[in-house]
């Protein structure tokens, strides 16, 4: 019950700001249902309560890098003033980055009001990836921002370049998340384990394997083949 | 061992077989016969996705894309051997990693002394099931993560509703009042061959 009541208090800004994003969600496709309107345009209207959010998000955020000074961790995810201050930066240029996308949804008529939620929900995910502890959700928290690029990157559904563009990303993500998983698969047929400091303690007081490709070496290296397919650097680019 | 050798006779014919429509068939049996044997080992969890999953929704899946391609005859491999080499390479590494990491495991079966090589889950401790103990974990240690689940569900549909939703001024609705007022009169016609 500890456990859940720290959670709980930890994730206050998360959690308000994953409901309230869930209630602008469904506030603007009853709106798009709605007959008397006439499929209204609510891309412009639904990224500035998206930001206005974010605002809130920010402020929340730096509300309790002021009040959690201590350095404290659950398990599975790491509550530190260095994830906090990521965070609080995180949010701050993702609030000026969809300021300044409203000319460009102009300029190329994106219409559909998904857009600004899919970069919402990125950065949603982004903020629990900068404090997650554990393999495990590391590849939940990694299959939900990618599932909003691979949607991002296919979004302009008239463009061919586009839809090409977003079929190759969903293709090689997917090999790359299969690889990632196959590593933390290694690492916990050899650990046991999936929360990073423990992962960090046991090794530390393991005696090294003779044999070089021992099972935590190759999940170790499956994980970082994967996290460098996923962001295309250079043994893995194309 | 029934299953075992079933198993391994339909992943054979899965590879070998001409019609795709069979291999996909074989496919649906071999993880039949997997999860029987994960049964057989009293873990009860990873069949269950295995039948709900693989057999309910991927395979299905693939057989009606291969019956809706209508790819009837598939040519004999001639490039077979083109592969050959680098698929043993990597079938090779993989089966040494296995052997590694899982070696006492293969090796206490193999030895004449017969002990019980698998962990079997029944005698442990706790008394749940299987099924109950991950139940448990996932609604409370790993609550969050859960969530996150969610949030990953709703990406998915968010993205299959805005790549492929079309919002036409004039679409095909069902007029209830039309369809309930039709009668046995007004809806049967003949028609005249020419």
């Amino acid at each position: 019950m500890f456990l859940v009541e720290n959670q709980i208090k930890l994730f206050i800004p998360e959690f308000f700001f994953a409901s309230a994003f869930l209630f602008i969600v469904l506030q603007t496709s009853l709106l798009l249902g709605n007959k008397a309107y006439k499929n209204p345009l609510l891309v412009q209207i639904t990224l500035q309560f998206c930001n206005f959010l974010l605002l809130i998000f920010l402020v929340l955020q730096v509300n309790a890098c002021a009040i959690n000074f201590s350095a404290f961790s659950n398990l599975h995810f790491l509550y530190d003033n260095l994830s906090l201050n990521v965070k609080c930066f995180l949010i701050f240029f993702s609030i000026l980055v969809l300021f300044f996308c409203s000319n460009h949804i102009l300029e190329t008529k994106i219409n559909l009001f998904e857009y600004p939620f899919l970069k919402v929900l990125t950065i949603l995910s982004l903020c629990f990836l900068v404090m997650v502890n554990d393999l495990l959700g590391l590849y939940v928290i990694i299959e939900i921002q990618s599932l909003c690029l691979y949607v991002l990157a296919s979004f302009k559904r008239n463009s061919a370049f586009s839809t090409e563009a977003g079929l190759k990303y969903f293709l090689l993500g997917s090999l790359a998340s299969c690889l990632l998983l196959l590593g933390i698969a290694f690492i916990y047929s050899h650990l046991g384990i999936t929360d990073f400091q423990n992962i960090y303690s046991l090794t530390a007081s393991l005696e090294k394997s003779k044999f070089l490709f021992n099972p935590l070496n190759v999940g170790l290296l499956f994980l970082l083949a994967g996290f460098l397919f996923k962001l295309a650097i250079f043994p893995f680019h194309m | 061992m029934l299953f075992f050798l079933f198993s391994v006779i339909s992943s054979f014919f899965t590879i070998t077989a001409k019609n795709p429509v069979h291999s996909v068939l074989f496919l649906i049996l071999t993880f039949l016969n997997c999860s029987a044997i994960l049964f057989l080992f009293e873990l009860e969890f990873i069949p269950l996705i295995f039948i709900i999953v693989y057999v309910g929704a991927v395979v299905i899946l693939f057989l009606f894309v291969v019956m809706m391609l209508n790819i009837k005859i598939s040519t004999k491999s001639d490039d077979f051997f083109k592969y050959f080499s680098i698929g043993t390479f990597i079938g090779s590494v993989f089966l040494v990693e296995i052997l590694y990491s899982l070696g006492e495991a293969f090796f206490l079966i193999l030895s004449p002394l017969g002990s019980k090589p698998f962990f079997s889950f029944y005698g442990t401790p706790e008394t749940f099931n299987n099924l109950k103990n991950i139940g448990i974990l996932l609604y409370t240690k790993y609550c969050v993560f859960f969530l996150l689940a969610g949030i990953a569900l709703l990406v998915a549909m968010f993205g299959a509703i805005a790549l492929t939703l079309r919002y036409q001024r004039v679409s095909r609705e069902q007029n209830s009042f039309k369809q309930l007022s039709r009668n046995s009169f007004s809806s049967s016609f003949f028609v005249r061959n020419l």
